[in-house]
């Protein structure tokens, strides 16, 4: 009966116990905030980081230009980033049933890169006319063609996703979108000239120092907004975790919060991808990180966890592939897999939780 | 009020423009609180289709269902939901969930947005857990529970929900004999004292003639017919659903015999009690025709622990059914 009632009192303590990790996410992501705007070629001690953010004492103009129009922008643009993507990537794995579904399954990013592949590679072969369209245009082109990319084959799969009865039906139509989308890329860059598909590719390995403090409204409000629609349905979700049919008997409208959440999830990665490029493997690794962390698969402390941990991982990931104190810079992509990878991998084998969760 | 009835419901499977599969036809049925149902049918009868139906998982061919008055095909998801529960036989695989959690899920159409609880929530949780008689494994992780164990938990989960009526798919499938008596009686339990009505299908012939208060027979082609076990093995009913070239149903035990008639020997058996029950057992299991007099063989167990066999005129003795057997045979 002792050992019975050490139990419970275990169990009860699950509770405080999130809220500590919780606390510990949230000092993480603060810290990691702090170090990507003190650390990079030029290295800001954090004395004078406070004086330049708070408006008071600045002992460096250069330090100030440094932090407000590279790094503050930087720095905010990988906390969306990381957030959106990670909690996209949660809401698929939940709404697929599926370890290996990230936010790009529905094949956005590869619209994205559609996008992206048409301004890129298309621009000598069309002519002055678009290119003194682009200049007029400015930065903003690569990102509006990367969201009508996005948002085409979005549309394609939301509009499919009414009539389909499956979600697994659904999943694999999402990758035949990819792969067709994919294709169109594929011809693009054959008939496209070396230096294009250079550019192209620089666009592929992604990275959060492209977006100007102008375009930072749309992307802070498109990421809240899915944010929103993602929180919203945290209830929905842990429905889903007992499958289809039983989320049906307990009240759940199964269509109409498959579409809640294809939307949420396709406006965080969509806008993601449109102003940072696809970034890989958060969105795939930072919520199984936090179930095996966290001990659970109830997305209503999940999903706070990822969008920490998600923010805090995508700020590390930048932070390493600007190599401090030096002045290369590696591709935010290689960084993010190559630095995530053992770290899934310890995970996995040290913690034996993670076969459980699906 | 009848919570659950039926109109000329017919159900089945629609595929596009090709005619639809019905499945079974003209059921009319109704369900009363504390009443605990069984329904009973060869396999391909239909019963997971009228399920699926019943509970609004699918729409009927033909015909109304009405819960508590009402069509059921005019009522939202999360109106049924507080009539009806479920337990389906969809594998689950919750992830990282406490039991206590899962049950806790159950109480979704009662929650808020966010699904927070309740002192409320937390008793009635507290209460289905105990009342599935789950106490001892509130606390273990979901996907570490035996088959068991997984079904006493959705029956918990289902009664969290607190429905007028539960409706189980198979409960008792993949699991041994003593599991599934336990949580027949349980069931048969929980519709009595809680005032539900329970429906649930099964292939368990022999629980469910012991536990329901009626039966749902659905033969393989043919009307549904309902009644009390007894009335329904009385009029026939039985023998004409499970009709089969390898068993028949024998209304005088209620249970299936094998149709092994191969042999003609004749056998007769004086004795009474266990022993003599077993060894007729055994006798027509090996395919001989056990008869009172006028046999062939006479098999006397009457004197201590053998079997002594008579046969024109020889007496053998053996020391057990096996031997006897054997003997028989030459």
């Amino acid at each position: 009966m002792i050992g019975m009632e050490a139990q419970y009192e275990d169990e009860a303590r699950e509770g405080p116990r999130h809220a500590v990790i919780m606390l510990g996410l949230f000092f993480l992501l603060l810290m990691a905030f702090g170090l990507s705007l003190s650390l990079g070629s030029v290295h800001i001690p954090l004395a004078a980081l406070f004086g330049i953010l708070t408006g008071g004492e600045v002992s460096s103009a250069a330090w100030a230009i440094i932090v407000h129009t590279i790094r503050l922008p930087k720095a905010i643009t990988a906390v969306l980033a990381g957030a959106a993507l990670s909690v996209s990537g949660l809401q698929m794995q939940t709404l697929f049933r599926n370890p290996l579904a990230d936010p790009f399954v529905l094949g956005i990013s590869a619209g994205a890169s559609l996008g992206v592949a048409i301004v890129v590679l298309t621009v000598g072969s069309v002519g002055s006319v678009l290119i003194a369209g682009l200049g007029l245009m400015g930065d903003l082109s690569l990102a509006v063609a990367a969201i009508m990319g996005a948002a085409a084959v979005l549309g394609c799969v939301l509009l499919v996703s009414r009539s389909v009865q499956n979600v697994m039906t659904l999943l694999i139509l999402g990758l035949m979108f990819g792969y067709a989308t994919g294709a169109f890329v594929s011809i693009l860059i054959y008939f496209s000239v070396p230096e294009q598909i250079q550019s192209y590719i620089l666009w592929t390995f992604g990275s959060f120092g492209s977006v100007t403090w102008r375009q930072m409204p749309v992307l802070i409000s498109a990421i809240f907004v899915g944010l929103l629609l993602a929180f919203l349905c945290i209830k929905p979700l842990n429905a889903l975790l007992l499958g289809e049919n039983y989320a049906r008997s307990m009240g759940l409208n199964v269509k109409r919060i498959r579409l809640w959440v294809l939307i949420s999830a396709s406006i965080l990665a969509g806008a993601t991808t449109a102003f940072c490029g696809p970034i890989a493997f958060l969105g795939l690794a930072v919520p199984h990180l936090c179930r095996s962390l966290l001990h659970t698969s109830d997305h209503r402390v999940l999903m706070p966890a990822v969008t920490c941990l998600g923010a805090t991982l995508a700020l590390l990931s930048d932070l390493i592939a600007h190599l401090p104190g030096s002045q290369f810079v590696l591709p935010l992509n290689a960084v993010t897999s190559l630095i995530g990878a053992p770290i899934v991998i310890w995970f996995v084998l040290h913690r034996k939780n993670l076969s459980q969760a699906f | 009020m009848a919570i659950l009835k039926t109109q000329n419901l017919a159900v089945g499977y629609k595929y596009g423009r090709r005619p639809s599969r019905v499945v079974a036809r003209d059921i009319d049925v109704s369900l009363h609180r504390g009443e605990f149902v069984c329904l009973l049918g060869p396999n391909g009868a239909g019963k997971s289709t009228l399920i699926r139906t019943l509970v609004g998982m699918q729409p009927p061919l033909d015909g109304q269902v009405y819960l508590m008055g009402q069509d059921i095909a005019d009522m939202s998801a999360i109106e049924v939901a507080q009539v009806i529960s479920v337990v389906l036989t969809d594998r689950i695989s919750v992830g990282i969930m406490a039991v206590r959690d899962l049950v806790g899920l159950g109480r979704y159409p009662h929650t808020d947005w966010i699904g927070s609880f309740t002192e409320e929530d937390e008793r009635v949780v507290s209460w289905a857990i105990r009342a599935a008689r789950a106490e001892d494994l509130a606390y273990r992780n979901v996907a570490e529970l035996s088959d068991g164990e997984r079904q006493k938990v959705m029956i918990a989960r289902a009664l969290a929900q607190e429905p007028v009526l539960m409706i189980l798919d198979e409960p008792t499938a993949f699991l041994d004999l003593p599991r599934r008596a336990e949580i027949m009686a349980l069931l048969q339990d929980l519709a009595h004292s809680t005032d539900k009505a329970i429906l649930l299908s099964t292939h368990d012939l022999d629980l469910a003639l012991r536990c329901a208060d009626r039966i749902f027979l659905l033969p393989f082609e043919g009307a549904l017919q309902t009644g009390a076990p007894e009335d329904l093995i009385l009029n026939g009913a039985f023998e004409g659903a499970f009709q089969s070239d390898g068993v028949r149903f024998d209304a005088d035990t209620g249970a299936f015999k094998l149709n092994a008639q191969r042999g003609c020997s004749t056998v007769a058996v004086s004795g009474e009690g266990r022993r003599a029950y077993w060894t007729k057992r055994a006798l027509e299991r090996a395919g001989f025709q056990v008869r009172d007099v006028g046999a062939e063989w006479c098999v006397d167990i009457r004197e201590g622990d053998a079997w002594c066999v008579e046969h024109g005129g020889v007496v053998r003795e053996y020391d057990s059914i096996c031997d006897l057997i054997a003997g028989l045979r030459g």
